[in-house]
């Protein structure tokens, strides 16, 4: 029992941390003091992942057979540290949340990390519902954490609603997928689901419906309805994380479910390949990464609101990497991790510029960002920066990871996805720039005066140099992410 | 199992005649029983006294918050059954960590027991 206490460390640290937090909080209101409580938690909780050796070298499968500690969990778990550290530093210091609510801000962020933690790690049937309903109730609650404001109650409302519902939909097809197969881990089910007829509508249909449960977290069509509502309602520093780490966390669970479940794993010529026999969730899922795309980046064009415009660009991205969710190989694979790594950093940049110029004038919309980058040099560059990347502009890392992403699917075959998916980033290309106008080409109506505080100046300058930093030197991260496409556990 | 189906008649039938009965007994007695009307036989009960005002007023929504705390501590007394039940065996099998165990999952919810104290979740009157 103790041995396996050494592979949850990082979750054991987790939960200490909150534990922590929620009673300091009770009494010390210092806003340092709360960041500086999560910045060691989450420190440790780095040092377990990353020195903690054990599972996470060779993969280790834990409380029978429920958690997989592996080298895939490890990566998206440091993926997902990044938001959690940022977001909350974020929402420490938002117009939109006041003093007595820093505290439940903050439980929430790490209650839903934690949450996040065991969804990446889970093999078992309900290990995963059950983590996703932990990540998922978080997200209502911290959605509407503005109690006296009627849009983020409404975004609540929306994303519970909406959330519920697609995860009793995910729910009947796990409940389907138990019946069928007798057994609720994912690698039993796999080799179970190898002697059956794949013609079978009933494992496609299955198939689509807990596919669905996933593209809701991740917003793909037709699961991306919530999305711009509850990013434009919810607090920003609230919309940064949920457009980060429920995004990975969600691809993290998607890739093992289906590349466990769906799939039967190949080596050809000492390359991992994963093929489906004759069920056809590749193709339908090629067809809905298209339709995500094209979705997102055109309804963005007629967007004022930032938030609005960067929650449809958070969909428009989730298609690109679906792209190289499709290509069933170690490619695609490591094309799917990369711009993940990549993402987080351009999405957590662009919300928080997005954040400082609402916390000036008390509202996200286009008009606020006319002359910030005469204003304030530094807000205008890392936009810039963020931007170039979100479009995937090179040198920028975002040009690196949709490269990697192209490349992956043009080797399977799938020349019409990537001219989709180069069309969509041309036209993309239009809104960034509106940001990008109205930031340098724009005069402001009243004359106002920008200054950053210090610790705002450091977080733009960090996240800037790491956009910039996993474009230009990629070699320890391409490496980092070939050790981390392990996860079949025996 | 469910194939046994002779032995579930019995309850079957049970049941069937109990509702029979309660309907008979309440057909009977409508039809039955003298029909006067009466201004004071059709006011609402109310022990005794005048019924005054109306009878909805405003729920008090701590109700709800204390329902809630309630299925959370219950929850965890429900954990507390089977590691009761296997106790002594682990206690003689791997010493200590039974205890500790349970130890770390009371004090998990202990945390969560004194926020909702400080945040005076458990005072009525507020």
């Amino acid at each position: 029992m103790l041995e396996t206490l050494s592979f949850i460390l990082p979750e054991l640290s987790l939960t200490l941390t909150l534990c922590t937090l929620l009673l300091v909080g009770l009494k010390f209101k210092n806003k340092f003091l709360l960041y500086s409580l999560v910045k060691m938690g989450v420190l440790a909780t780095f040092i377990f992942l990353v020195w903690g050796g054990g599972g996470y070298l060779n993969s280790v499968s834990i409380f029978s057979n429920s958690l997989s500690i592996d080298p895939l969990s490890r990566f998206f778990k440091i993926l997902i540290l990044f938001p959690t550290l940022f977001c909350s530093w974020f929402a420490l210091n938002s117009y939109e949340l006041h003093e007595k609510s820093h505290i439940e801000a903050l439980l929430l962020i790490l209650g839903s990390t934690l949450g996040m933690f065991f969804l990446v790690s889970s093999s078992d049937l309900l290990m995963i519902y059950l983590s996703l309903e932990t990540v998922s109730i978080f997200s209502y609650v911290l959605a509407g954490i503005r109690k006296k404001h009627a849009l983020s109650n409404e975004a609540s409302v929306k994303y519970m609603i909406f959330g519920t519902f697609v995860s009793g939909g995910m729910l009947y097809g796990l409940s389907l997928l138990y019946g069928m197969t007798g057994s609720l881990n994912l690698l039993d089910i796999a080799t179970q689901l190898k002697d059956y007829n794949t013609h079978d509508f009933s494992l496609l249909f299955i198939s689509l419906l807990i596919f669905g449960g996933f593209a809701y977290k991740i917003s793909a069509v037709p699961f991306h309805m919530w999305t711009p509502d509850v990013y434009e309602g919810a607090p920003t520093p609230i919309t940064t994380f949920f457009s980060t780490a429920p995004k990975v966390a969600g691809f993290a669970v998607l890739i093992r479910f289906f590349y466990v479940v769906f799939s039967t794993q190949m080596t050809e010529g000492g390359v991992t390949i994963w093929a489906t026999t004759d069920l056809h969730w590749p193709e339908i899922v090629a067809l809905l990464s298209a339709i995500t795309m094209t979705v997102g980046n055109f309804a963005a064009l007629s967007q004022t609101n930032v938030k609005r415009l960067l929650a449809y660009s958070t969909i428009a991205h989730s298609g690109y990497i679906l792209m190289g969710f499709v290509v069933l190989g170690v490619e695609g694979l490591e094309a799917v991790l990369f711009y993940t790594l990549v993402y987080i950093f351009m999405k957590l940049g662009a919300f928080f510029v997005t954040q400082c110029v609402g916390n000036k004038f008390k509202n996200e919309e286009l008009s606020s960002f006319k002359e910030i980058g005469w204003k304030s040099p530094l807000l205008g560059i890392s936009m810039t920066l963020f931007l170039f990347a979100l479009i995937g502009l090179p040198p920028t890392s975002g040009f690196i990871g949709k490269f990697y992403l192209f490349n992956a699917a043009l080797h399977k075959g799938l020349l019409w996805l990537v001219i989709v998916a180069i069309f969509n980033s041309v036209v993309s290309l239009y809104y960034y720039a509106k940001i990008l106008k109205a930031l340098y080409l724009e005069k402001s109506e009243k004359e106002f005066s920008f200054t950053l505080n210090f610790f705002d100046s450091y977080v733009l300058v960090f996240l800037s140099v790491a956009v910039m930093l996993l474009g230009i030197y990629v070699e320890p991260f391409i490496h980092w992410v070939k050790a981390s496409v392990y996860f079949i556990v025996g | 199992m469910a194939y046994q189906t002779h032995e579930y008649i019995a309850v079957g039938m049970l049941f069937l005649f109990a509702a029979l009965v309660a309907t008979l007994i309440l057909i009977a007695t409508h039809l039955l029983g003298p029909k006067i009307k009466d201004p004071a036989k059709m006011r609402p009960y109310e022990c005794g006294p005048e019924p005054q005002g109306t009878p909805r007023h405003q729920f008090s929504v701590h109700f709800y918050i204390i329902a809630i705390f309630f299925i959370l501590f219950d929850i965890e007394a429900v954990f507390m059954y089977p590691w009761a039940v296997m106790f002594k065996k682990f206690l003689i099998l791997q010493g200590f960590v039974i205890i500790l165990d349970m130890v770390v999952f009371i004090g998990i919810l202990a945390v969560g027991f004194i926020y909702i104290w400080k945040k005076k979740a458990l005072e009525w009157d507020l």
